[in-house]
């Protein structure tokens, strides 16, 4: 699990286009990356799993392009990003991504505010740069630092996403009896 | 009040912090990975380095250097400043060109 094993994996797959050491990065990055795209999607688990197949592809198409400056991981989350927005925008009505999976759902099973759901209706109050902040920070394990590089802004803006989305969420938390 | 929130954020999220089993995910990305195109811009760094063994190893440094020195001070200034301008704003078109490349892939 360390970066010189990534580094040994991405030169394999630089050098000899070695599908079996992409595999591997695949294997050992699935999970956070689809868990990451799942939240952003608000729970939709098909459109999570397609955009982190995108996201892998684009991965493997323009690793030479990987330059070790950060780590792998923080690389990798930056296209999922890109690949979550660009999806995002490619829907003409916006809405699609953010209300398809709850209001489905919620449509179909009134007691859709159990515990596994609340997270998306509490993800859903966020703007999607809050939401994308307080994620990588507090889901994924990120610095501040290491998420602005992510979603490429300056750090100051990315703690001024992550303050608002933690009155957001505190508020929702305490509304459900969290904290008492 | 904000130290307690951010615990119970903290708290909230980590209890939310799903591993998820990969179930074939890597299988279906792997399947579906294009074929690259073979990739030959090797060639030009293997020329290259042979022909700077080759230059190296059958000229005559001394003739070579008195003849760059000799082309240089006979050329007009305008030339060589134009001819140094012009190198110049070739590596910065190229250096440009790479870094909106980097910057659009990551």
């Amino acid at each position: 699990m360390s970066k010189a094993e990534d580094l040994l994996w991405i030169s394999q797959v630089v050098v000899a286009d070695d599908h079996r050491a992409f595999e591997r990065l695949v294997c050992k990055y699935q999970s956070s990356v689809r868990r990451f795209l799942l939240n952003l999607t608000l729970g939709d688990s098909y459109l999570a799993d397609d955009l982190a197949q995108e996201t892998f592809i684009k991965v493997y198409l323009n690793i030479r392009s990987f330059k070790g400056i950060s780590a792998f991981s923080t690389w990798l989350y930056r296209i999922a990003y890109n690949v979550f927005f660009d999806a995002k925008r490619g829907y003409q009505h916006t809405e699609a991504i953010e209300t398809i999976n709850i209001d489905k759902e919620n449509s179909a099973n009134l007691d859709f505010l159990t515990e596994k759901h609340d997270i998306y209706v509490a993800l859903k109050l966020l703007r999607p740069e809050e939401r994308v902040a307080v994620l990588l920070c507090y889901m994924e394990g990120k610095t501040h630092k290491e998420a602005a590089g992510i979603m490429n802004l300056p750090l100051g803006t990315v703690k001024t996403h992550i303050l608002n989305a933690k009155s957001k969420m505190g508020k929702f938390l305490e509304q459900q009896g969290y904290g008492k | 009040m904000e130290n307690r929130d951010d615990k119970m954020i903290i708290d909230w999220m980590e209890k939310h912090r799903v591993e998820i089993s990969d179930n074939g995910f890597s299988n279906r990305v792997i399947h579906r990975l294009p074929t690259k195109k073979r990739d030959w811009s090797w060639i030009v760094g293997a020329c290259t380095l042979i022909g700077v063994v080759v230059v190296a190893l059958l000229v005559d440094w001394q003739t070579l250097l008195s003849d760059i020195l000799t082309f240089i001070f006979n050329t007009p200034i305008i030339y060589l400043a134009g001819g140094i301008f012009t190198v110049a704003v070739g590596v910065l078109i190229y250096v440009l060109y790479r870094e909106e490349e980097f910057l659009f892939v990551s």
